[in-house]
């Protein structure tokens, strides 16, 4: 190992793309070099390098024990996501992780579990679904609700549509503008949690998604009277290294990148700048 | 621990005799009155009264724009990675840089991940401090535990005893050092160690004792200080990053491709800091601290609030002075904890 391995990511060809929505694809990344492709855990993220403009965060949208290949679900927004746009199958990538925490899927065993997900939200909670469906036993019922602007902004619509129809957990769909075809529900994701029946004891929440989406859904489960401790959620920071020494995502004496993105509401009470 | 002589006319030699195994850097005068510390030329006048260099010996270390690895290609690229480098012997650096080094040291290697650039480059180092004994204008170290003489942190310790210089043996690259080189060194006396006990505790009364800083670090850990304190510093505050950049334990950078030639990149890290306006800016273009106050704010937690010295072991101000200097504002970290004494009741 070279002196500076910790920032030289490793090379990775895409296998495959999947285009989600019209800014946002998913990218099958070739697990054969890394030796971790099954060994991270829900919520854990991945540092992505497109040479020539540099590297950005992006967790891994698949559950490990469905990883053949890598997944990471990626929206265009800046220099390196939009240079990504234009690559194609073959193209090589470069990768350093898993990095971060990870959800406590280990405390919500036994537990019933909500999804509150919006728009480019539901990548990291598809993780931690797909890893609960795949250990089904260990909890008890899953609600998943999504959010999206309008049914074509809407991410993994055929995982959707299998999780709709499947008896192992329950999808509520809302958009915010529906179009002809649309039979779901229309309105803000908070709508359909209010007066929801849940038992605040047994029931654990997870929810990504827009900082304002964010607030009201946590407003919302509150009111459900589930504890502060028992909502999660996964914090965003401008991150440049990942592994804790940069400084970009260090809020408190918190370096996001290595003790979170993954924080309960109890926990982000005691963060400084964090509403 | 063991003491012995090196006569100031030896230390050349010494310095060249190190090159062989080591890159030698000392402090050199530029200009009238500033010393930078910089590559060791063979015979080049070495200072010994001078307060410290402009920059901290940190950018030797955690450079101010660096290379990490080299790229040829794009979508097929090949990466290609960074030459070893040779040890650096740093002679005549000031305790507080020391300090400071130990601490960047912990700092890189903690939180579960070895940056392992900058934790061999100190780890490697042979790091020949020079006690002081004038304290400069600005210095405050012996409030920050970080001078101006050491007990530890150091592989040889030097103290000024006009032609010659007591030499103190901290660590084993240190005895090295020294046994390899019998003809330059010679056995300390009594005497000599007498003299030394007399300069440290002659420099220590020339400090001036701040009780505020204490104080101040107290307020900031307990988040007793009002939004409108740090309202005011932000006015006087000018965003120009100075003195995160001439701090010796300042180590945000940044990371970012530049083209090299036909085909090639480099990979490169700079140095930033959490005073700019874009050091936390997301790609959404939502900014969690959009106000200069906040990150003001955060600059000063960082630096002295007592939950960093939990992780960290101590505090993140060596006492330097150097920001003292630097800053237009008068929010050096003395004058910024006046203010705090002044102003928060
Ligand atoms: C832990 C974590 C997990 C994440 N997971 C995901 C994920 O799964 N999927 C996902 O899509 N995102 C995810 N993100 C967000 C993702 O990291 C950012 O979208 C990404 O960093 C954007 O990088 P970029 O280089 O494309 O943007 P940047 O270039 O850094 O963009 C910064 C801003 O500058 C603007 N900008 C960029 N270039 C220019 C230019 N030339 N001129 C003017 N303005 C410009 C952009 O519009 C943007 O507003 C995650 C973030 C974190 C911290
Ligand atoms: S904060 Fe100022 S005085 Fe303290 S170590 Fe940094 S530059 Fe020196
Ligand atoms: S702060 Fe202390 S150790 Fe540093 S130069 Fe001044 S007196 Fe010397
Ligand atoms: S991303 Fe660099 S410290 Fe967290």
């Amino acid at each position: 190992m070279s002196a500076n391995s910790l920032y030289v990511p490793q090379l990775c060809p895409i296998e495959r793309i999947r285009q989600e929505t019209p800014d946002t694809r998913t990218y099958f990344l070739s697990a054969c070099e890394i030796d971790w492709s099954r060994d991270y855990r829900p919520g854990q993220f991945v540092e992505l390098s497109v040479f020539g403009v540099g590297e950005a965060p992006f967790c891994l949208s698949q559950s490990p024990t469905r990883a053949d290949s890598l997944e990471v679900t990626i929206r265009k927004t800046g220099s390196v996501t939009n240079r990504l746009h234009d690559y194609q199958p073959g193209d090589v990538v470069g990768l350093r992780g898993p990095f971060g925490n990870c959800f406590p899927f280990e405390r919500a065993q036994g537990k019933n579990l909500l999804f509150v997900g919006g728009g480019i939200g539901l990548p990291p909670l598809r993780a931690l679904i797909n890893y609960v469906l795949d250990h089904r036993e260990d909890y008890g019922d899953v609600h998943v609700f999504y959010g999206a602007r309008t049914p074509s902004d809407r991410v993994y619509k055929n995982e959707l549509q299998t999780w709709s129809r499947s008896d192992q957990l329950k999808l509520t769909e809302t958009v915010d503008q529906a179009d002809p075809g649309w039979t779901g529900h229309v309105g803000v994701v908070t709508k359909l949690l209010r007066g929801l029946e849940v038992d605040p004891e047994r029931t654990m929440a997870f929810t990504c998604g827009p900082p304002i989406m964010l607030k009201f859904v946590v407003a919302e489960l509150l009111a459900l009277k589930l504890a502060q401790r028992n909502i999660v959620t996964t914090l965003e920071r401008y991150m440049k290294c990942g592994v804790g020494k940069c400084g970009h995502c260090c809020v408190g004496h918190h370096y996001i990148c290595v003790d979170g993105p993954v924080y309960n509401f109890e926990q982000i009470s005691f963060l400084p700048e964090i509403p | 621990m063991d003491r012995l002589t090196l006569r100031k006319s030896d230390v050349q030699p010494f310095l060249d005799s190190l090159s062989g195994d080591y890159r030698v850097c000392a402090p050199r005068q530029i200009g009238s009155s500033d010393f930078v510390f910089d590559d060791y030329q063979s015979g080049q006048e070495i200072p010994f009264d001078f307060v410290n260099t402009l920059i901290p010996p940190k950018n030797l270390f955690l450079q101010a724009r660096e290379t990490l690895f080299s790229i040829q290609g794009t979508t097929q690229p090949r990466i290609l990675e960074r030459a070893p480098e040779k040890p650096m012997a740093l002679f005549g650096l000031r305790s507080c840089d020391a300090s400071a080094l130990v601490f960047l040291e912990r700092f890189f290697g903690e939180r579960g991940f070895e940056d392992e650039t900058v934790t061999t480059r100190i780890r490697h180092s042979l790091r020949m401090v020079l006690a002081c004994h004038t304290p400069g204008p600005s210095c405050f170290c012996v409030c920050c535990d970080g001078g101006p003489s050491l007990i530890s942190g150091f592989d040889l310790q030097l103290t000024d005893l006009g032609e010659k210089l007591l030499v103190e043996v901290g660590s084993e690259r240190g005895r090295a050092a020294v046994d390899q080189r019998p003809a330059l060194f010679a056995p300390a006396s009594e005497a000599d160690h007498a003299e030394k006990l007399r300069q440290v505790s002659a420099v220590d009364q020339s400090f001036e004792r701040r009780s505020y800083i204490s104080e101040g670090m107290k307020r900031i850990s307990l988040a007793r200080i009002p939004d409108s304190f740090w309202d005011n510093c932000a006015a006087d505050c000018q965003g120009c990053g100075g003195c995160c950049f001439v701090c010796p334990t300042c180590s945000c950078f940044s990371v970012s491709d530049q083209p090299d030639g036909q085909d090639y990149w480099r990979r490169d890290r700079w140095r930033d800091a959490c005073l700019y306006e874009g050091f936390t800016r997301e790609a959404s273009g939502h900014n969690p601290r959009s106000r200069r106050a906040e990150r003001v704010k955060r600059r000063f937690f960082h630096k002295l609030s007592y939950q960093y010295v939990e992780t960290m072991g101590r505090h993140g101000c060596v006492g330097c002075g150097r920001c003292v200097t630097t800053c237009m504002g008068k929010l050096g970290i003395p004058d910024f904890l006046a203010r705090v004494h002044d102003e928060c009741k």
